[in-house]
């Protein structure tokens, strides 16, 4: 049942795709964090002196915090005062006002990741705004959106332009203390995206971030906040690669998002950033706290995701049910590879009647990958009728890979039902064989199990993200099975 | 004064040899060094101790039991019972053992094979020990050492009553029990804990099997301990080569009850069952944690647990399957499911997979919900009364696994706990349904 060993050694061998660099001057901070540095970070950005209070409090609360160690992944330590917390791209000195103003360079970056805006713009009807390191550089639809009275704009344009929205929903789901890396982001967050859905409003198209990491040791802090109104319906898409280099990178961003009543968010991330080489030298550490808070009555949010880069994650996107039938739901395909460690998963939890969640989440571990689900289903005393399904599913590649599963179930309200299944097992020889006796080559054969056991998963995802996730699927996956 | 300082004090002498007090006492000093367990251990998250530490434990001192109000009187079996840590002559009974089976006190270890014991307790108090282990081989009193020659196989069950007799103060009883079953050896293990008297009791037990290639242990546990008595149950079971070990769970009472059960399979062949019932009604807290070490190829587990919470009961479940390295051919299943039955209760489970190898398959599963509506309804629809009914459809929930246990006087400890929380299930059980 195997493909010849030198055909998998090769395939194996294969080098990161999206890995290239662009050398584009950098206007950067020096390396360190302290106070000075957050006040330099705030008066770059221009910011009022409410947000720089905000940031000095998180870097305070940062400060006595210990660095958590409960998560299934070993990495040496990171020397916080040797990354550098602001970067900027030079461009900014005289933003561009339009595409032709953009450094060409940076459109090139673009352009080989195969993210075409023109193209994009025109086909998929997509609005981009697109996140090189730490400034926005281009965001485009601006028109079209502000027609619907949606708000999309980099977050410093927010603090500037709506400042009374922004500081109404910053920090009101993920707080400047909630951990230790929400915390960092907390003082130090460069930039992000801004997004307003006022009421009784369907966002007319999908909203997408593509974000990039370029500088050399620049931690990039990016901070998203979606705020759905009530009856309004926003589709935000999230997707990142990043060029090849040897020193591990952090990226600590924080995504919040707040649904009130009606309103849904669906939120997909397709995360492919550079995993780091086949010895694990390099490679993103990318420590995310996504958190969705379902305020409002009948609120829904979604999470989709699938990841494929990054030398560890640390990840899960949660879900708040506060409002009264409210629905959360959780997507996942993380698949570890070489080296890669993954500690991935979600949180529900449930304060209010009525409330719904479902948990899908696929691991896929090869190499000497490291797979592990961590979720947490908790059933509040207030949550009468509250329902959780779970499932999730390993699929092992590998005699030197794992993959684990922690879930966490707290029920204390009587009217509750919740389940939880998980399964690990190897890839299934007599598929296998089954497919090859057909004259399938034993490479599209993995290929189309692996993607039938994520299916569940991708088709919650957009259609362009289903086809781009399914192609990172299959390159990260080649020559995975022996 | 602590927990651990009020133990110290009764710590050491008692006559044993060099070898076994430096055995003691080191266990102690791990037991001291980690500290009592707190809900900032990841193993104790839903378990607070508080409660206990604050107390004032002494070791149980002897005492004496009317062989009346022992439970299991009418099973048939090799019985031996322990009161307050130690052995009770009175209510024992191994008339007609057959050979190949050696029971000792350890006490008896003590004078004849001192070298043996200090062994023993300083591989129960390793490193890696939980606390509770190593406190444990630091104090118990007495205990028991059981060895089954290769081939022997007994056709009763060996049945030991661990009672703890509350004196009025807090007072701690540490029984030990380790089993050594050789080679095609086969037997069925009762173990019981329960509580008479008054005042709190502690009771912090210790059961090790050791069983050799194809020796086949069946162990049922139960923990019956009265309202006030609390217990933390530790047991480790290690499977032979082909060999099969069950291990049965029983928590039908008890304030606070903790049970650790850590299976090993090390050998290729080995087979672990693990299965469990327990009941937290009132204010009672049930918490089990089990841990399968899968060290070896070609071996399997499988692992169902059914709780009930009622009342302002919390039950927790924790399992564990750990595949390692290397390993192939395995397969684990795991199912904890849950009844909760008010709003006041609380479930908590958290089945873990652990697992660092490929060719394997390995399944868990947990629930947590309420009864059937419709069976309430089917039942009610032909007469049976709410009440009734109910209590059937809870009795109902953890039937199978009951019965799946080849001893009737053991079901009806189980029945007879049901009845006790809902009176009617008595007469529906014996078939009266005027």
């Amino acid at each position: 049942m195997a493909t010849p060993q030198t055909e998998v050694s090769e395939l194996l061998n294969r080098k990161y795709d999206a890995g290239f660099y662009t050398d584009i001057e950098q206007d950067q901070a020096p390396p360190g964090l302290n106070e000075d540095i957050i006040r330099l970070i705030s008066s770059k950005k221009e910011e009022p002196e409410w947000m720089l209070q905000w940031r000095l409090r998180a870097f305070e609360r940062w400060q006595k915090m210990p660095e958590p160690k409960w998560a299934h992944v070993h990495y040496p330590p990171i020397d916080y005062q040797a990354l550098c917390y602001y970067s900027a791209p030079k461009s900014r000195a005289n933003a561009p006002k339009s595409l032709d103003e953009v450094d060409p360079k940076l459109l090139e970056t673009y352009k080989k990741l195969g993210i075409p805006l023109e193209e994009q713009m025109m086909l998929a009807g997509v609005a981009v705004d697109a996140v090189f390191d730490s400034v926005s550089v281009h965001t485009t639809f601006k028109d079209k959106l502000a027609a619907a009275g949606v708000i999309f704009c980099s977050f410093s344009e927010a603090v500037r332009e709506h400042p009374d929205l922004v500081r109404k929903y910053l920090g009101s789901v993920v707080p400047q203390g909630d951990n230790y890396f929400a915390a960092l982001n907390s003082a130090v967050f460069s930039d992000g995206s801004f997004v307003y859905i006022p009421p009784n409003t369907r966002c007319p198209m999908e909203l997408s971030t593509y974000f990039r990491i370029n500088a050399m040791n620049t931690g990039q802090f990016e901070r998203t906040l979606v705020v759905a109104d009530a009856g309004s319906y926003v589709s935000y898409l999230e997707g990142c690669t990043a060029p090849q280099r040897d020193e591990n990178q952090l990226h600590a961003a924080v995504v919040e998002l707040v649904a009130l009543d009606n309103a849904e968010i669906k939120y997909s991330t397709v995360q492919n950033w550079y995993p780091g080489d086949e010895e694990g030298r390099g490679g993103i550490y990318n420590f995310v706290t996504k958190r969705g808070d379902c305020r409002g009555r009948n609120s829904k949010i979604s999470w989709t995701q699938v990841e494929t880069g990054s030398a560890i994650t640390w990840k899960y996107p949660s879900c708040v049910l506060k409002g009264e039938n409210s629905v959360g739901e959780f997507y996942s395909v993380a698949v570890t590879h070489h080296r890669q460690q993954a500690d991935t998963g979600t949180k529900m939890i449930h304060l209010g009647r009525n409330t719904r969640s479902t948990i899908i989440s696929k691991g896929i571990s090869a190499g000497r990958g490291q797979n592990a689900y961590r979720g947490l289903v908790r059933i509040a005393k207030s949550a009468e009728n509250a329902r959780n399904y779970t499932q999730c599913d390993s699929l092992l590649m590998g005699n030197e890979c794992g993959a684990h599963t922690f879930p966490y179930v707290e029920v204390r309200n009587a009217s509750a039902k919740v389940e939880h299944e998980a399964s690990t097992s190897k890839i299934s020889e007599d598929q296998l064989f089954y497919l090859r006796s057909r004259g399938i080559g034993s490479e599209d054969a993995v290929n189309l199990i692996v993607n039938g056991f994520c299916k569940e998963v991708f088709k919650e995802l957009p259609m362009e993200f289903a086809v781009e996730a399914q192609k990172l699927l299959n390159i990260t996956l080649e020559g995975a099975v022996g | 004064m602590g927990l651990m300082e009020s133990l110290a004090r009764d710590l050491g002498g008692g006559g044993e040899s060099g070898g076994v007090q430096a055995a003691r006492a080191a266990a102690f000093q791990l037991a001291l060094a980690q500290g009592v367990p707190s809900p900032r251990h990841e193993d104790w998250r839903y378990t607070d101790l508080g409660g206990l530490s604050g107390q004032e434990f002494r070791t149980a001192a002897a005492a004496t039991l009317d062989g009346q109000t022992l439970p299991l009187r009418e099973l048939d079996a090799w019985r031996l019972v322990f009161v307050n840590g130690r052995f009770a002559p009175a209510q024992s009974d191994l008339t007609s053992l057959p050979p190949g089976v050696t029971v000792r006190l350890l006490e008896e270890m003590s004078r004849q094979d001192p070298q043996w014991l200090a062994e023993h307790l300083s591989r129960q108090a390793n490193p890696d020990a939980r606390t509770f282990v190593a406190l444990n081989a630091a104090a118990a009193p007495d205990g028991l050492h059981v060895e089954l020659a290769p081939g022997t196989s007994l056709e009763k069950p060996l049945l030991v009553i661990f009672a703890t007799i509350g004196v009025g103060t807090p007072a701690l009883a540490s029984p030990h029990l380790h089993v050594l079953a050789g080679r095609h050896s086969q037997l069925d293990l009762i173990e019981l804990h329960f509580t008479a008297g008054q005042g709190a009791t502690l009771t912090n037990a210790h059961t090790r099997v050791d069983a050799g290639d194809a020796a086949r242990v069946a162990h049922y546990r139960a923990v019956c301990e009265g309202g006030e008595g609390s217990h933390v149950g530790s047991v480790q079971l290690n499977v032979g080569r082909d060999g099969l070990v069950e291990n049965f769970s029983l928590v039908l009472g008890g304030r606070m009850v903790r049970v650790d059960i850590d299976g090993y399979l090390a050998h290729p062949g080995g087979e672990l069952k693990l299965n469990g019932v327990f009941v937290a009604d009132q204010n009672q807290h049930v918490d089990h944690h089990t841990r399968v070490d899968h060290a070896a190829s070609h071996t399997t587990s499988d692992e169902v647990y059914k709780g009930i919470a009622d009342g302002n009961g919390r039950g927790v479940f924790n399992g564990q399957v750990l595949v390692r390295e290397g390993v192939e051919k395995v397969v684990a299943t795991q199912a904890s499911n849950n009844l909760l039955l008010s709003s006041d209760a609380e479930i908590d489970a958290k089945p873990e997979l652990e697992i660092y190898a490929n060719d394997l398959r390995c399944a868990h599963g947990a629930t947590v919900g309420q009864l059937d509506d419709d069976g309430l309804f089917y039942l009610r629809s032909r007469g049976v009364p709410a009440v009734e009914a109910r209590a059937l459809l809870v009795y109902g929930f953890v039937q199978s696994l009951v019965e799946s246990i080849p001893h009737a006087a053991l079901q009806a400890l189980v029945t007879a706990r049901f009845a006790e929380a809902n009176p009617a299930l008595e007469k529906l059980l014996s078939g009266d349904y005027s």
